[in-house]
């Protein structure tokens, strides 16, 4: 028998004992001691701890069969410490020693049922999240309240069958979606996340709308695979109808058009079903449901973004006056306020507040060029060549070695541009293997649009 | 001290390439030495893709635009990415026709990415464009009599594309035998169709004794053709040739032959009397059809399930495929093929598949 490579806490068992004692006393929840330490365990056996213990006596039996007999004869059979020792021709002292080892044995043995029901569990959250896409956030700024709001009404019963998160592009919409799966993911029995366009993977490519026909195909296939998804179309709906009633399913449909909303809410069976659908749009659906508007930060989570980013760059904090008068100037767009600490980490204060001032005030895509202006004009020449290698990447971005080999910069000047251009917000790492250096969109729209030629490498 | 020591020096420093000459040089070397089986090919592809759009925009030359485009044709073509290669082409051509005048064969490259991806209409617009550059060049002009003669087998006018395949073979000289295979391949689809089963394995033969021992993806082609005119009489010849042509085509990468392969496996099977193979084989192909979303290749997945379910006894569900088939069908305008999915429907039994 193998035991898992970590100890049983400490606490185990003492609470192991107390346990046996209180079930030789035939209390009923003798054995209740033990969630706290074996978590997963006491959630697989759904508060039946008696084929637990079972398995783990088996297994000492297999072990130490004399110390299972021993830990029999006193916790469940009732036997004394003295008739045992009388028995088995031993001083009391000596039968309390060899208790004592066999209780351990059996924590050890427990503990490492509760290590293989932790590899199960998250055998099954894997495959719960197979369909999640990888997340695009460290943390979350402004988004508590939404959350909580998704959570009253999609955790709910009685609550509404689906939910619309409306807003314009960059606010967030997809990321407080993936939140919200995420941190619920054990509520649901699976999950279905059906991106509502068809995407080219390049930066130049459009991306189309999928019809009615293919969203739902595209749910069928992520929940049974291709048995279902190759039916004819009419036959799916309702395999997929069928599905989606007789379990508890979130279905998150991203970015979907207003035009797609209703033929697709045709498969979302009725209640008693659990099944939710959580739809993210650019654009308002005139239907009344729950609707969720996505706007800009407010003034507290703005500050907090800005103190957190000045701390992830290690500039030097700032107090709050300052960062209000941030606030002021820039607004509570997300990406407009990692930009402007970028400017921090080569410019007083005083000059960015300065400069910020005179923010024009036309399309949104004319503030961007104006922060990254000074943004760019400040970068050392290896970190502007490495810069407009980038939009020669796909959007998912390139792994050091690409950026190496396209650039011919030697290892020392690379992870100098590199730092510089990370440390002016210009450039993110995606750190899952392989890890990547990418852009934001804006970025790449930025370098690409004819002002390109002011940033030309010297 | 090395007597090279001079040579390897730059020559000018005034003459670095820019960005976009970096890039095209490096993703086009980058892929000739991808391996078929790497695994981040589909983050290289898509790099390179990139690269290619972006450069094409900021006014690259031709040539360097050219090469690239050459060495993506092949693995986004056998990786099925066939409609997304479509598109970059199609987008390549309308903001750099140099492009095209550099290098003509991306005229055909560019038809074969459209007729993949089952756009009919698109590859007639292109025909079209190409067709008066063509006039002057005998090759190219039969490239295209290849390209249009498929357009037509393909929507089900078999007499035409015989004719023209039979005028690109007298146009297409023993210098290019890759052309000539392919030519072959169309002779003998189309003779077949027409029910002169001879005539196609005499031409699927030839075919096969013109490609060299490496020519996977065409000998894979040529035993998949060759499988169609064995049924549903000689079993024992149609085994063979799907054992060749999964292997060749296997060693190929042509993910997208393989799923057609598939779906014509499943006639075969249903002769075998192993209607559940049939099923699977059916499911193999639909996997990889829906992944590209290659409308033809799905049209063809219905009728393939519809007879499927006919022999397995599920009639009500056969009907349903049959019926989105022949509307699928319809709407890319092949008629043959609406009819076949009709004579599913309406017939007394489903007949025979592979009936020309």
């Amino acid at each position: 028998m193998t035991l898992g490579t970590d100890h049983p806490p400490g606490g185990l068992v003492t609470a192991l004992r107390a346990a046996l004692r209180a079930h030789a006393r035939h209390h009923t929840a003798a054995w209740q001691g033990l969630t706290r330490f074996l978590p997963f365990v006491a959630q697989r056996a759904g508060g039946q701890w008696e084929p637990v213990l079972a398995q783990a006596m088996e297994r000492l039996r297999d072990e130490a069969p004399d110390e299972a007999a021993l830990l029999e004869a006193r916790f469940w059979q009732g036997r004394t410490v003295q008739a045992l020792a009388y028995q088995h021709h031993l001083a009391p002292s000596t039968l309390y020693a060899r208790q004592r080892r066999a209780i351990t044995r059996l924590a050890q043995h427990l503990w490492s049922l509760e290590q293989e029901a932790r590899v199960q569990a998250q055998a099954a959250l894997a495959h719960k999240c197979r369909h999640l896409p990888p997340a695009t956030y460290t943390r979350l700024f402004g988004l508590a309240p939404a959350l909580e709001r998704l959570r009253s009404w999609l955790l709910s019963p009685d609550g509404p069958r689906w939910v619309l998160i409306e807003g314009l592009g960059g606010l967030g919409k997809t990321t407080l979606a993936h939140a919200f799966a995420h941190r619920h993911i054990s509520h649901w029995d699976d999950l279905a996340w059906v991106d509502a366009h068809a995407h080219r993977r390049t930066w130049e490519s459009d991306s189309r709308p999928l019809d009615t026909a293919a969203l739902i195909e595209r749910m069928a296939w992520q929940l049974a695979g291709p048995t279902l998804a190759a039916q004819p179309p009419q036959h799916r709906a309702e395999g997929l109808r069928r599905l989606l009633a007789e379990r508890r399913v979130l279905v998150v449909l991203d970015d979907l058009l207003p035009d797609a909303v209703a033929p697709v809410l045709a498969v979302l069976p009725p209640p008693p079903a659990q099944t939710r659908f959580l739809i993210t749009s650019r654009y308002r659906y005139p239907e009344p449901g729950a609707h969720l508007p996505m706007r800009e930060l407010n003034r507290a989570d703005s500050l907090n973004l800005l103190r957190a980013e000045i701390q992830h760059r290690g500039l030097p904090p700032l107090d709050d006056d300052a960062l209000a008068a941030l606030y002021d100037r820039v607004g509570g767009n997300p990406l407009a306020l990692k930009l402007t600490v970028g400017h921090l980490a080569f410019l007083p204060l005083e000059r960015v507040l300065e400069g910020l001032t005179h923010l024009p005030t036309g399309p949104g895509e004319d503030l961007f060029a104006y922060i990254y202006e000074p943004l760019v004009a400040h970068l050392p020449p290896d970190a502007r060549q490495v810069l407009n290698a980038m939009p020669f990447f796909a959007p998912q971005g390139a792994t050091y070695e690409e950026l190496q080999a396209f650039t011919g910069l030697p290892h020392a000047r690379l992870d100098e541009a590199l730092y510089q251009l990370m440390h002016h917000a210009l450039l993110d790492l995606d750190p899952r293997a392989p890890a990547r250096y990418f852009i934001h969109r804006l970025t790449y729209v930025y370098l690409t649009r004819d002002h390109r030629a002011k940033i030309a490498e010297p | 001290m090395s007597t090279s020591h001079a040579t390897t020096e730059p020559k000018s420093r005034n003459r670095e390439p820019s960005p976009a000459g970096r890039a095209l040089a490096y993703w086009a070397t980058r892929i000739q030495r991808l391996p078929p089986a790497a695994e981040d090919a589909a983050r290289v592809l898509a790099h390179a893709r990139q690269a290619l759009q972006l450069a094409a925009r900021q006014g690259a030359d031709a040539a360097s635009l050219a090469r690239l485009a050459q060495h993506l044709h092949g693995p986004l073509m056998s990786r099925g990415l066939v409609r997304t290669w479509a598109h970059d082409l199609q987008a390549l051509l309308d903001l750099r026709p140099d492009v095209f005048e550099h290098t003509p064969a991306l005229g055909d490259s560019l038809l074969s990415a459209w007729t993949a991806a089952g756009e009919w209409q698109r590859v007639q617009e292109v025909l079209s464009t190409f067709q008066h550059a063509a006039a002057e060049r005998r090759p190219l002009a039969a490239q295209l009599l290849h390209r249009h003669g498929s357009l037509l087998w393909m929507q089900g006018h078999w007499s035409a594309a015989l004719r023209l395949a039979q005028q690109a073979w007298r146009l297409t000289p023993p210098e290019l035998p890759d052309l000539r295979i392919a030519i072959t391949g169309l002779l003998l689809l189309a003779t077949w169709r027409l029910g002169r089963r001879k005539h196609a394995r005499r031409w699927g033969l030839r075919g096969l004794a013109l490609c060299a021992a490496d020519q996977h993806l065409w000998r894979g082609r040529l035993h998949h053709y060759l499988l169609l005119t064995a049924l549903p009489h000689d079993l024992t010849a149609a085994s063979r040739h799907l054992r060749l042509a999964e292997a060749h085509l296997s060693t190929a990468q042509a993910h997208l032959q393989l799923a057609h392969l598939w779906a014509d496996a499943t006639d075969l099977y249903l002769a075998q009397g192993q209607p559940d193979r049939a099923e699977e084989a059916l499911l193999r192909a639909y996997t990889l059809w829906r992944e590209i979303e290659d409308p033809a290749g799905l049209a063809d997945y219905y009728r393939h399930a519809a007879v499927v379910a006919f022999a397995l006894g599920r009639t009500r569900v056969a009907r349903e495929y049959a019926a989105h088939a022949a509307e699928r069908w319809r709407a890319l305008g092949v008629t043959a093929e609406v009819r076949r999915c009709q004579a599913l429907l309406h017939g007394p039994k489903a007949p025979s598949p592979n009936a020309p």
